[in-house]
């Protein structure tokens, strides 16, 4: 990863920079400690600025920047860093002075606090360190008396938490079953909400030498499925010769942030709240954005941030294309395609990336079939399955089940390794590798050593690529809670390795019934373990699992990938 | 470069403020801001804040009632974090520093924290009276390793508590420790404030730092003192420590303190009846049990769905 953007990246931003970054803002004063700063916290910092003098593109701001506290993530828009009115801001690191480069109409206040908010001259930013940013330490808050309970229950007892879990989201299950209502565009100020008050303002006209831009959202910079192919659209935004301005509201450490997709982007990192800062009606950000760059396209890959304000844009520019990409159905409300589904009325096209959920969007959301584009994300990670082959199993060594994915709740490696746990006793012979890291790392290192599990099971990280550990397995198995159909999935098959999953999302797209376990997580283990043992025997039955889920895999890659229909929807924009 | 934040409160001495400023002005490290909390003074203060122009980023608060130097100095130190700055130093309206004052208390901040480690809450100036000599009011209370840093040659002496006449306080222990009592009102806040900072590690009274306190009579003060003039001052006074002794130093050190204030009543021939006043006080010091505050927004801000224009 490189400090500076490349410099094919830079001929599409005709806009100046900071630190090697595209800023919306000239820097009046600088400070000399900005030049220590990593690439990525060189990236938070300027995105910051460029928040805050598009939020008030009429005040000179000072800008405070802060060194990291303990594992907080950066503080970058939030309320605070108007006021300054936190315990993280502990020690000051630089100070720059900046002024606008994008002036906007007046953006109306309509609370006290947001006028105390916009009204003071002064920003207080604070990052995360590299070192952190990379360790990710599991942020526990100190919690109540039931947090303590149920965090002691999940490391002594992870599946009965599951099942108390998934009890718990029964009541959470209404918008995936059931069409949801939709956001029309007074929703944010009816009668006994907080912006009642408020109204729509429109943003004004586009200066007339704006560069061409696309506006996408993204929940964080980090790396995950989703996340993967949102950079690939902002890389083929910036080949069409459009600038991409980037846009995330969830609390990271944003340790992607450097990628190459996104050099020469204007990145904006935003850290919640941002409620009263950027007003319904009002929007700041988004206003300033519309005035002074050609916006000719939006792009929501899960930013919520994004939904709520889709309503604005709308309003401001009716013709500009707004696209969203979805992918899982979350059983605790059903994530973004729920978001999705009700700001149908503000998207024109709905991306899916399986007919499992292409369905789900016309069939229970009622969102017409003509704005639903089901592009798988196959090729994304390989190239293609067309030359792939199955790869038979090395007789020399032991036979070898692999899980490869986030340590994160979703992902459910409790599930593996108490699977891992019931094939050992049967098949001794068996090796497991965990390959993954993340904020459930030290919870899986408990688990393991619980379950005895040390000498069959070897951990693998990001030091080791995921090709590596699918070349050597002979099954993948996926465990999850939830997914949408997963490009891991999609990765074995091309490397020959045939996949086992629990039967959530799309999986069912892909892999047939017999290599399916349900979902609840004392079935998942039993399916999923007898699953395993059949094929540790059986390298025949091993090879058709294959060839069935090859097949499949052709079959949705017959439709146009993702990449190819969004480089085509990006070249009219 | 080190920002520092000057927090001056002031209360009616508007002349003597016009000193304080003019040598804050003087100073060869100067504040990044001049913060000065008027206490709703009655004499023309806020007028003459109103146009005054200062080299440095002047900031007034205007009090809208007097909230005593307790209440002055966590707004005033609250208000020196919040505009960034590294380091708050607070002084009281007759309190006149030396031209260096600053920069040796930044200095001898700096070479303590080299020697002692980051954890070094404060640094506070000598403070000596108009004559010359040293001021019995405001002598900081050392630590028992008071010389640890005078024998590698700092000018540093490391207490444990001292008055807020002239006091260097980093960011940081805003952040980590809170602000003063503002409920003390007056007494006993800064006592209180620099015994909470130096529970980890000492602070240091910095020797070549220097200001002049300019008070009216050289002379310190000690509960055989009381009269009827003063006695609204050591109402507050023992009504704190009665409070800070109980809930932070336990009952045993709470009756002692009675017993103290008995002797020293006797001692100083104090009436029955301004006895039974301050007995009182001590008494109160029971329910009073103020809790830290910090630069953060109070909750009720947070949880207000709406605040009208």
């Amino acid at each position: 990863m490189s400090d500076r953007p490349r410099p094919e990246a830079m001929s599409v931003s005709p806009l100046r920079t900071y630190l090697g970054e595209p800023c919306l803002f000239e820097v009046v004063l600088d400070d000399p400690a900005t030049e220590a700063l990593s690439a990525r916290e060189r990236r938070l910092f300027v995105g910051a600025i460029n928040a805050h003098t598009l939020t008030t593109p009429e005040l000179e701001l000072t800008v405070h920047l802060y060194d990291p506290f303990d594992g907080y993530t950066p503080r970058t828009t939030d309320d605070r860093t108007f006021d300054g009115r936190s315990r993280l801001y502990r020690r000051r690191r630089a100070t720059v002075r900046v002024r606008s480069t994008a002036p906007a109409t007046p953006a109306p206040v309509v609370d006290a606090r947001q006028l105390t908010l916009v009204g003071s001259a002064t920003r207080h930013v604070m990052l995360s360190s590299d070192a952190t940013a990379e360790a990710r330490p599991e942020f526990l808050a100190p919690g109540d008396l039931r947090g303590k309970v149920l965090r002691r229950l999940r490391v002594a007892a992870p599946l009965l938490y599951d099942e108390l879990r998934d009890l718990e989201l029964l009541r959470h299950g209404g918008p995936i079953r059931h069409r949801v209502e939709r956001v029309h565009d007074t929703t944010f100020f009816a009668p006994g909400t907080a912006f009642e008050s408020a109204r729509m303002n429109p943003a004004g006209a586009v200066a007339g030498d704006a560069p061409r831009a696309v506006l996408i959202g993204m929940h964080w910079f980090e790396m995950g499925g989703a996340e993967r192919w949102a950079f690939e659209t902002v890389r083929l935004v910036r080949e069409a010769g459009l600038l991409p301005v980037v846009l995330t509201s969830r609390d990271s450490h944003h340790e992607q942030i450097t990628r190459s997709e996104l050099d020469g982007a204007v990145l904006l990192p935003l850290s919640e709240p941002t409620s009263l800062s950027q007003t319904p009606g009002s929007e700041p950000i988004l206003r300033a954005l519309l005035e002074n760059l050609d916006v000719r396209g939006v792009v929501v890959h899960h930013s919520q941030w994004l939904y709520d304000r889709l309503p604005f844009l709308k309003r401001s520019r009716p013709d500009l294309p707004v696209v969203d990409s979805t992918h899982i159905i979350e059983y605790r409300g059903g994530g973004y395609p729920v978001s999705s589904a009700r700001a149908a009325d503000f998207i024109d096209t709905h991306h899916v990336i399986s007919p499992a959920l292409a369905s789900w969007m016309t069939e229970v959301q009622g969102v017409p079939a003509s704005k639903v584009e089901m592009a798988p994300l196959a090729g994304l990670t390989v190239d293609s399955a067309r030359d792939a082959a199955f790869r038979p199993r090395n007789g020399e060594r032991r036979f070898v089940v692999a899980f490869v994915g986030r340590l994160a709740r979703q992902k459910a490696p409790e599930v593996f390794i108490e699977a891992a746990a019931r094939i050992h006793k049967v098949r001794p012979d068996v090796r497991f590798i965990l390959h993954g890291h993340g904020e459930l790392n030290q919870w899986v290192t408990d688990l393991v050593r619980a379950a005895g599990l040390e000498d069959v099971l070897e951990r693998r990280d990001g030091a080791v690529p995921v090709a590596t550990t699918l070349d050597e397995a002979d099954l993948l198995v996926i465990t999850s809670h939830n997914e949408g159909l997963t490009l891991t999935t999609l990765e074995a098959v091309a490397h020959g390795t045939p996949v086992v999953s629990t039967d959530v999302g799309a999986q069912a797209n892909l892999i047939p019934a017999e290599a399916l376990a349900p979902r609840n997580v004392h079935r998942a283990v039993r399916g999923i373990a007898d699953i395993v043992v059949r094929y540790v025997g059986d390298e025949d039955a091993r090879r058709r699992l294959w060839e069935s889920e090859r097949s499949a895999e052709r079959e949705l890659v017959a439709h146009p990938s993702g990449r190819d229909w969004f480089e085509e929807l990006v070249s009219t924009w | 470069m080190v920002k520092v934040a000057a927090v001056v409160v002031t209360y009616n001495r508007l002349e003597k403020l016009k000193t304080v400023i003019d040598r804050l002005e003087q100073q060869t490290l100067a504040p990044a801001w001049i913060v000065v909390v008027d206490n709703a003074s009655t004499d023309g203060t806020g007028d003459w804040l109103g146009e005054l122009e200062t080299e440095a980023a002047l900031h007034v608060v205007s009090m809208t009632e007097n909230l005593g130097g307790a209440g002055g100095f966590a707004r005033g130190m609250s208000e020196g974090y919040l505009l960034g700055a590294d380091h708050v130093w607070i002084m009281d309206d007759d309190c006149y520093a030396e031209p260096d004052a600053l920069e040796r208390l930044v200095g001898g901040l700096d070479a303590a924290v080299l020697e002692l480690g980051p954890d070094v809450p404060f640094s506070c100036s000598v403070v000596t009276f108009t004559d010359g000599s040293i001021c019995e009011m405001n002598n900081p209370v050392t630590s028992w390793d008071w010389g640890r840093l005078l024998v590698k040659d700092q000018p540093n002496v490391m207490v444990t508590a001292c008055s807020f006449v002239s006091v260097l306080v980093p960011r940081w222990v805003i952040a980590e420790h809170g602000l003063p009592y503002a409920e003390y009102f007056i007494w006993f806040d800064d006592r209180e404030y620099t015994l909470r900072l130096t529970e980890r590690c000492p602070g240091v009274q910095v020797l070549d730092s220097v200001v002049v306190h300019d008070m009216g009579d050289n002379k310190g003060v000690n509960f055989s003192m009381v009269n009827a003039d003063n006695a609204w001052k050591f109402a507050h006074g023992i009504r704190n420590e009665s409070s800070w002794l109980l809930h932070h130093r336990g009952i045993i050190r709470w009756v002692e303190f009675g017993f103290r204030l008995l002797v020293n009543f006797r001692r100083g021939r104090v009436s029955p009846r301004l006895q039974l006043r301050m007995y009182r006080q001590y008494l109160r010091g029971i329910g009073f049990n103020p809790a830290v505050q910090y630069p953060e927004p109070p909750r009720a801000e947070l949880t207000a769905t709406h605040v009208p224009l």
